[in-house]
């Protein structure tokens, strides 16, 4: 049975937290309630991105995945969350959170647990991660998302499945985009190494 | 699954550090000579607006109250109470 008490105040509790911690600590306490109903939550989107960079980079909102949103509904409810439309807010520690859809665009195997204290987080792969910035790159013609796409690829270089990646793109525009990303990322490493 | 803690992330993020800044600093040089725009050009929805300019005046509101922005009533701006020489806030926030 969840305990929403302890919850809500350990909510309370972020509110002179930095935005980073603030967010990890919501997403694990949110991950906390919503997995004992059966609930996993994945943090997709620029949360991911700051996680896999350590900070690098700055979103303002929690991306979840999860199945179960009428559940996950009640549960932030619970939480002393305000629904906007699709988005929910938390009103005293300032923390937005959407549920943009309830399947991951992505392979479950491949998502990273992470912990934070006591609790912890699940963020989607960085292989999906790195894809999802492609496309934004390729279909919204965004340079930001192309270049934390590139970093994240140089970062976790030798960990990623590029199979797994190549097998994923969708047409000539990606397979393109990310041959490009391969070739730069070789020519700097080769740089170094030589 | 795999598992990360933050503490691995930052190790790995600091012993790569000059090699991927300057990586990505040549990167993004092609980029906009290519034409790319360093902007963010992905659209957010209507619900994703409301929520942020919810906490951003929430934000701000709160910034008020505490005193660390204050509204400089000669130039009738908001800034940093650390930056505005002692004047006070006579801001009303509702």
């Amino acid at each position: 049975m969840p305990n929403y008490q302890e919850a809500r105040q350990a909510l309370l509790s972020l509110v002179d937290k930095d935005k980073f911690d603030k967010m990890m600590l919501t997403a694990a306490i949110i991950t906390e309630q919503l997995e004992p109903l059966g609930i996993k939550p994945i943090i997709v989107g620029g949360l991911s991105v700051e996680i896999y960079t350590m900070n690098g980079y700055t979103t303002y909102d929690i991306d979840f995945v999860l199945n179960g949103y009428e559940t996950a509904s009640q549960v932030l409810e619970q939480l002393e969350f305000r629904k906007i439309g699709k988005d929910y807010v938390h009103p005293v520690i300032g923390v937005t959170l959407e549920i943009p859809s309830n399947t991951l665009t992505g392979d479950y195997d491949k998502v990273t647990e992470v912990p934070v204290g006591d609790r912890k987080v699940y963020v989607i792969g960085i292989e999906d991660i790195i894809l999802d910035r492609l496309r934004s790159a390729v279909h919204w013609q965004s340079g930001v998302d192309r270049e934390w796409g590139f970093r994240m690829l140089l970062m976790y270089y030798e960990d990623i499945d590029f199979d797994y990646i190549r097998s994923q793109l969708q047409g000539s525009k990606e397979e393109l985009e990310f041959e490009l990303w391969m070739s730069e990322a070789s020519n700097e490493k080769d740089g170094i190494e030589s | 699954m795999r598992r990360l803690t933050l503490e691995q992330i930052e190790a790995r993020r600091n012993d790569r550090a000059n090699f991927v800044n300057q990586a990505v600093v040549h990167f993004r040089a092609k980029s906009m000579q290519q034409g790319w725009k360093m902007k963010r050009t992905r659209p957010r929805t209507e619900d994703e607006i409301r929520a942020l300019n919810d906490v951003a005046r929430r934000t701000l509101q709160k910034a008020l109250k505490e005193g660390t922005v204050v509204y400089d009533r000669e130039r009738r701006v908001l800034i940093l109470a650390k930056l505005s020489g002692g004047k006070t806030s006579s801001f009303k926030s509702r």
